[in-house]
């Protein structure tokens, strides 16, 4: 009587288990016995399914990492002898068939790897038990994009015209308009950005500019445009963001300085002696006409300089990982020594990463010697990239790329060795809103780092 | 002290028993990218933002009323309250399509409007099942309706309403007691493929979406009978889908993606050709043969093995008049919906080997069914 209660309560606790597992895995996978019988019995069919969970794990297995391979195989045997234990369930796909002298059937495997990786946890840390306490600390240090600049593109021009009269025009970015008394018209446009544009000419020259000037045009709108004279310039800026300018002195000289911006707007008002003409335009001609110089047929040519983004950085501790990370190498059997403890300063190391793009070398000796000193046996650093935040168009939800790199060092030796590495790697984020995606982002980077290193570990350690 | 003990160890084995499975109810979503939603349902996204008189949204409170008095499944109880349970239940639009027609002094609006109750894994953010419903409706308007005007975007958005109330609950009603949460063991099935033959692909041109849309809607109407008519656990058809994921977009702005797996076995439908023909002529009235020729194939896409593989056609009669002008495609999608319906669902059930259920030797489609 006391068994069948026993039963009942086993029973009970077995349904209310079954509903809490998690981290389950199918695999599709065919098992087979070699048999001459085309009815095989209950045993046979039972060693074909078993052959067939063999197989499944396998296929399993083959979709994780090397490290993580490695420490399989080398746990196979265990698995095996236990497999109840790491496969919750096996479904028949067939009723099985005979062929060449085989009995196989299809078998559709759930398994349990959340079972798998107690077992290596388990594994790790029987292992640890047999030698002496291995101490060791981590240190994660972040960055993210603080400010961007972005410089706009240069063109640089090479004017030129089928007569004596030539220039080379050298474009700078910044560039005004002046016209001095001796006659020389400096003509400067600034654009900036994708706003509409206001250059406002001033012309006061005096002997040579006369009044006529008051219909010289500075269009961008026609190819060509002439003022009663016979002068025609023509500066032609490409499709993007430009720089261009433009300066004219009465000995014929053209210098030009014309910033433009692709698809822009512009307003260009030309004031001589009083008298304004303004022009409008969307299109990236300029032409400039003058009537004092006998110049004809200007042709530009010449390249964009493209400046990459200045990013700057300001770097943080990530807290939120520190749990997640502990609670890692800490499964894995190690003795988790917060940095604190070492007198190690994250700061610093957050710094370089941040102005040098790695940590270097005197602030690593620094750090190592200081672990060393400390007695820990390793040091784990790890380096997070935060991308910038963007809207994924599928979901609506923020999403942030962190970038990882990380490396544990081995203090035992005369030397520190870098013994493991993982990285670069990215990985995403995802969020309602920034916070929650930078942190899942974090977490989502850190964990996975962390893991690999503590299978690489594990490898060199033979735990 | 025995007999205590028998007791309370009774009790607890028949409450654990007895215990029926809670689903959560998750409410109204639609199947598909957060940004496509006002394009990809333009009438339905305009009456979720209706509200009713207390300042909730009206269709949201329309299904949770609906589901509360509703809330007895096949084999498990839906909750509305935070229960500990991590399946989760979602009443999701997959499709909306309303197509205007101009007919001289008429107008013509042309519905199909598409559903599923999707049962979800919250723990795993997967896929369980698919129970996908389906409307088709002819509203016939006099006069040429301007079809931007706010007035017939109002009259459009009415009308799903009243579809969503009359037809889909009313239809999902008689359907409820055969949702049926996977139990431990069943297998899944999935529709993977729908390929269309070059004869095929030239009578569906004229469907509104393209061959990808119509795709969708014959492995829906597939899903959808095997689902109900034969209780099999169904996967969603994911075609469109990249990477075999879903995004479900709720009417509290929250979108959650969930993983479609791989399903135990799969469904693929061929469809070969269509078919007409003159059968008869009395007087003015013709009447023709309209047919579609399939070949369905269930097989195990990882393993490579084939269940069952057969040619599944259907036909049907229809009249008309000499000189009246024909709508060939109509008629030929009501035997091809026909077809991998009806036709299909007589198929597998007929078969033996599929329905199977000795001792050790279980049918594919034994296999997949929820009981």
């Amino acid at each position: 009587m006391s068994k069948f209660l026993r039963f009942i309560l086993l029973t009970i606790l077995l349904l209310g288990l079954a509903g809490n597992v998690c981290a389950l895995v199918k695999v599709k996978a065919k098992g087979e016995v070699e048999t001459k019988k085309k009815n095989p019995g209950v045993k046979l069919v039972k060693e074909a399914i078993r052959s067939g969970q063999e197989q499944a794990l396998k296929k399993w297995s083959v979709g994780l990492d090397s490290q993580r391979l490695q420490i399989i195989n080398e746990l196979w045997t265990e698995i095996v002898n236990d497999l109840d234990t790491y496969v919750m369930e096996t479904s028949q796909l067939n009723d099985g068939e005979w062929a060449n002298g085989k009995w196989m059937i299809n078998l559709e495997v759930t398994i349990n790897d959340a079972q798998i990786e107690q077992l290596i946890n388990q594994r790790s840390q029987t292992s640890r038990q047999n030698q002496v306490e291995t101490y060791l600390s981590f240190i994660y240090v972040a960055r993210e994009v603080s400010t961007i600049q972005i410089s706009a593109d240069t063109v640089q021009s090479n004017v030129s015209s089928t007569n004596s009269n030539q220039r080379i025009v050298d474009n700078k970015s910044q560039s005004n308009i002046s016209t001095d008394t001796q006659g020389n018209l400096n003509v400067s446009v600034r654009e900036s950005g994708r706003s509409e544009k206001n250059t406002q000419v001033d012309l006061k020259a005096e002997a040579n500019v006369t009044a006529d000037h008051s219909r010289d045009s500075y269009s961008s709108s026609s190819s060509s445009t002439s003022n009663r004279g016979n002068t025609q310039r023509n500066a032609k800026s490409s499709n993007f963001d430009s720089s261009h300018s433009s300066r004219l002195s009465s000995e014929g000289h053209l210098e030009s300085d014309v910033e433009q911006a692709y698809s822009s707007r512009s307003d260009t008002n030309v004031m001589t002696d009083g008298t304004s003409t303004q022009s409008r335009s969307e299109e990236s001609i300029l032409n400039i006409s003058h009537s004092r110089e006998q110049l004809s047929d200007y042709r530009s040519s010449g390249y964009v300089v493209k400046s990459s983004e200045g990013i700057s950085y300001r770097v943080f501790n990530p807290q939120e990982i520190d749990t997640k990370v502990t609670e890692i190498f800490n499964k894995s059997g190690f003795d988790v020594v917060p940095c604190y403890e070492v007198d190690i300063a994250p700061e610093f190391l957050a710094y370089d990463f941040a102005t040098l793009n790695e940590i270097s070398s005197s602030t690593q000796k620094e750090a190592t010697e200081l672990a060393r000193d400390a007695g820990l046996d390793f040091l784990a650093i790890g380096m997070l990239d935060l991308g910038r935040e963007e809207i994924d168009p599928v979901t609506g939800y923020y999403k942030i790329y962190a970038k990882v790199n990380g490396y544990i060092m081995d203090l035992r030796k005369k030397f520190a060795v870098k013994i493991c590495s993982v990285g670069p790697v990215q990985y995403c984020g995802w969020g309602e809103n920034p916070s929650v995606a930078k942190t899942n982002a974090l977490i989502e980077a850190s964990q996975k780092a962390s893991v690999d290193l503590v299978d690489q570990l594990r490898v060199k350690l033979g735990m | 002290m025995y007999k205590k003990l028998i007791f309370i160890g009774l009790v607890l084995f028949i409450t654990v028993l007895g215990a029926q499975e809670q689903v959560r109810y998750a409410g109204f979503c639609f199947s598909g990218n957060y940004s496509d939603i006002p394009d990809s349902y333009r009438y339905t996204n305009q009456l979720m933002s209706r509200e009713n008189k207390n300042g909730l949204k009206l269709l949201e409170q329309e299904f949770f009323q609906y589901f509360n008095q509703n809330s007895e499944f096949g084999n498990f109880k839906l909750v509305f309250s935070d229960a500990d349970t991590k399946y989760a239940m979602a009443f999701t639009m997959i499709r909306e399509n309303v197509d205007i027609e101009h007919l001289s002094d008429i107008t013509k609006l042309i519905y199909n409007l598409g559903f599923s109750l999707y049962i979800l894994d919250f723990d795993e953010m997967r896929v369980l099942q698919s129970y996908p419903i389906k409307v088709a409706y002819l509203d016939i308007v006099k006069g040429n309706l301007k079809t931007n005007s706010d007035a017939v975007t109002d009259m459009i958005v009415d009308t799903i309403h009243s579809l969503m109330q009359q037809q889909v609950m009313k239809n999902l009603s008689t359907r409820i007691p055969d949702i049926n949460l996977q139990q431990s063991g069943t297998l899944s099935m999935k529709v993977s493929e729908v390929i269309f033959s070059d004869q095929a692909r030239e009578v569906i041109s004229s469907f509104p979406g393209g061959e990808a849309a119509y795709a969708n809607l014959i492995a829906n109407q597939a899903t959808e009978s095997l689902a109900f008519d034969l209780n099999v656990s169904m996967l969603p058809f994911s075609k469109d889908y990249t990477g075999q994921k879903m995004s479900l977009a709720f009417s509290d702005a929250t979108v959650q993606n969930f993983v479609i797996p791989p399903a135990s076995y799969d469904l693929k439908i061929t469809i070969d050709k269509f078919y007409k023909a003159l059968n008869s002529e009395k007087g003015n009235e013709q009447l023709y043969i309209y047919g579609a020729y399939t070949n369905v194939s269930l097989f195990d896409s990882d393993l490579g093995d084939v269940y069952w593989d057969q040619e599944v056609k259907h036909g049907a009669t229809k009249y008309a008049i000499k000189g009246q002008v024909v709508d060939d495609f109509a008629n030929y999608n009501e035997v091809l919906l026909a077809t991998v319906s009806q036709t299909l669902v007589e198929s597998l059930a007929k078969d033996k080997k599929l329905m199977r259920d000795k001792k050790g030797k279980k049918g594919v489609i034994r296999r997949c069914q929820n009981f």
